[in-house]
């Protein structure tokens, strides 16, 4: 490495005596988290707030893992206003950058945050902004998501939800499934499905607020849409055989699916406005576990047809299958980032599954995780982070790891198992 | 800005050793150690797990910089690279090691600069910045009326270089640029965004004894943050080891174009 960069910089010698001036390549970087300080927002009401604002913002940039808030012990200062803020005292600590803002009651019961972003070492305000919302925490994930916007420049996800199931033994051979919406964080957690019978793949319609899931609850597994905000429940399916792994399209007008009425596990996509199916796949071999690409145009699928699970393109229009998987002799469950460049899946490997990705683009192909029995990766709207299922102390739980790989974000549940996570789409 | 009187030199002074030294009391290691979502009720809560850091060294390594920012660099730049230099020159050039009162009857500010030097190392930046000043300006001035004539002389160099003394200074050129790109990746934290084919280039300019003086950006990545990173380690890194000499500072470090092209990135 060394040996080509002064090799490079030989050469630029050479022309450096007629330019005097030097290149220095840096090709190396630290990975670390980035120091941020969120300093706590002003508030000059007389009573007590009920939520924290500035801790809610720094746990969800901690729990991004690409910052490092500055604990608040650690600030030798607490500004509020731009005119309070002086560079040196955050400078000292090598944080980065620094948040800071007010809270202000506004009419009807909300508040709205004031808030400024300042480069550190650039001695420069690089952001000023507001967010409004009713619910405290709702805000502190609006303010999160446009400082992650404006350091990162890629959009937060702090405000999408998640879907997942949770088992609890109530007693031998006596289970309770929940089917669960919660913020991403964990918080405001609902329950919108109970059921002794199991219920599988829950998935988000692209309109964030139905959802689609396999329930048992009529004894036969069947495909349901479900209003999370209505709780209104609707069948889709219940044909004979496995009705299973709905994925709705990016229009949210079809729905991919696994269907064995005809024989054995086939994708077919029906249009929901009028209920009409089609089949896509026809190979004797299983084919299951459908997902869309971004334009629409394909479905990613797993099949068992090379003689080992891979996964699998099919373009809808001409049928055209192309696989995709080529590194090992289990790679399921497809999930694309947004922008069609990365492929999720679980991977075996030595007996044991992980998390991987694939980049579709370079061709490159990287285990993320170091977890037993991943399964279920779906992948945030801003394609920052993966979240999936794992076993953890004997238990499910869910667990987040950054597309490279560099971050891994537990999710520990409270009670029983959690499996099955879906990350929903921008809201 | 550091026209101010010697009182305000002094309270930075103090203000910063002050933090210094509480840098080392209240070593913001804890940021790191946080778990933030502690006793969630909710169903389900977050806990970063510390996941084999592709760079462990770095990690570890990052508490001490912040620590040491200012003695760390000086330390470098400080009497190692400097008394070799020095003494190899003696021979060839009239610079005696620091037999100061010799140059001072040629050359007066140039050897006000060593003196000066000597305090840096061992204090923090602010005393530099404030009690230097003075003299770093007298010495740019001499350096300005030194460089016409080096610039005629430069032509002979390359042809030189290629003889005698070229073998020696690039050997040391290159430690130095070797110094200088250890000090700059230190400090660089890329974005998620940040993506392998992004390059940015940026033009440092330098005072002598390696002090930042200004950095623009020569060519964009397109990314924003991509280049908002880059600056960043370059302003934190603050000051650079350069060669002590004022003649191959000038030659080859008063301006250096710095590019940043990550090849350690996963995609």
């Amino acid at each position: 490495m060394f040996v080509r960069y002064f090799l490079a910089v030989f050469l630029a010698l050479a022309c450096a005596a007629a330019r005097a001036e030097l290149t220095i390549e840096i090709t190396k970087g630290m990975d670390n988290a980035v120091p941020i300080a969120i300093v706590p927002f002003g508030w000059a009401q007389p009573n007590r707030l009920p939520e924290d604002v500035s801790a809610i913002v720094s746990a969800d940039l901690h729990r991004s893992g690409q910052f490092k808030p500055l604990d608040r012990a650690d600030m030798l200062s607490r500004p509020t206003e731009a005119s309070q803020v002086f560079y040196r005292d955050w400078k000292v600590l090598k944080t980065e950058y620094l948040v800071i803002g007010k809270l202000i009651p506004v009419d009807g019961g909300r508040y709205r945050a004031d808030f400024q972003i300042f480069d550190v070492f650039q001695q420069r305000p690089i952001k000023s902004a507001s967010v409004t919302s009713t619910n405290l925490r709702a805000l502190a994930h609006g303010v999160s998501d446009i400082i992650y916007l404006t350091l990162t420049g890629i959009r937060g996800a702090f405000s999408t939800r998640i879907l997942y199931v949770t088992m609890e033994r109530m007693g031998p051979k006596k289970q309770r499934y929940r089917l669960y919406v919660a913020d991403v964080d964990g918080h405001n957690d609902r329950i919108i499905l109970e059921s002794p019978e199991p219920i599988l793949s829950p998935t988000w319609a692209p309109n964030g607020r139905h959802v689609a899931y396999v329930s048992f609850q009529s004894t036969r597994p069947s495909i349901y849409i479900q209003d999370t905000v209505t709780g209104r429940q609707q069948k889709i399916t219940g044909f004979p055989g496995l009705n299973g792994a709905p994925s709705f399209s990016p229009d949210g007008k079809q729905l991919a699916m696994v269907l064995s009425k005809d024989g054995n596990p086939e994708i077919y996509i029906m249009t929901l406005a009028n209920g009409q199916l089609r089949r896509l796949t026809n190979h004797y071999a299983i084919d299951t576990e459908p997902t869309w690409s971004p334009d629409g145009q394909s479905i990613l699928f797993t099949s068992e047809r090379g003689g080992s699970p891979q996964i699998y393109r099919q373009h809808i229009a001409s049928g055209k299958v192309e696989r995709l998987t080529f590194d090992g002799n289990y790679n399921a469950r497809p999930a694309l980032t947004p922008d069609g460049r990365f492929l999720a899946m679980v991977h075996r490997s030595n007996g044991v599954f992980h998390i991987a990705v694939k980049d579709l683009v370079r061709g490159t192909f990287n285990v993320l995780t170091e977890t037993d029995l991943d399964e279920s990766p779906s992948i945030a709207p801003n394609a920052s982070m993966i979240l999936y299922a794992t076993l953890h102390g004997g238990r499910g739980v869910l667990s987040a790891v950054s597309l490279d790989g560099r971050v891994n974000v537990r999710l520990p549940s409270r009670y029983g198992d959690v499996r099955e996570p879906s990350w929903s789409p921008f809201l | 800005m550091f026209e101010r009187l010697d009182l305000s030199a002094l309270i930075k002074s103090v203000l910063v050793h002050l933090g210094v030294i509480s840098m080392f009391f209240f070593s913001w290691k804890s940021a790191e150690d946080v778990v933030l979502p502690k006793a969630m009720p909710q169903h389900v809560t977050a806990v970063i797990i510390e996941k084999k850091p592709q760079p462990p060294a770095p990690q570890k390594a990052a508490p001490p910089p912040p620590k040491k920012p200012e003695p760390p660099k000086p330390e470098p730049k400080k009497p190692e690279p400097k008394k070799p230099e020095p003494k190899k020159p003696e021979p060839k050039k009239p610079e005696p090691k620091k037999p100061e009162p010799k140059k001072p009857q040629p050359k007066k500010p140039e050897p006000k600069k060593p003196e000066p030097k000597k305090p840096e190392p061992k204090k923090p930046e602010p005393k530099q910045e404030s009690v230097d000043f003075s003299d770093i300006l007298k010495s740019e001035m001499k350096q300005l009326d030194k460089s016409p004539p080096k610039k005629v002389e430069p032509k002979p160099a390359p042809a030189a270089a290629a003889t005698s003394t070229s073998d020696k200074e690039q050997d040391e050129i290159q430690e130095f640029i070797g110094l200088i790109q250890q000090t700059i990746s230190r400090n660089w934290v890329r974005p998620p965004s940040a993506r392998t084919g992004m390059v940015v280039t940026l033009r440092i300019n330098l005072l002598p004894g390696g002090e930042l003086n200004d950095v623009n950006i020569l060519k964009s990545s397109g990314n924003a943050a991509f280049d908002r990173s880059a600056l960043a380690a370059v302003q934190k890194a603050g000051r650079f080891p350069v060669p002590e000499d004022p003649i191959k500072f000038n030659r080859n470090f008063r301006t250096l174009n710095v590019r940043f092209a990550p090849d350690d990135l996963l995609y």
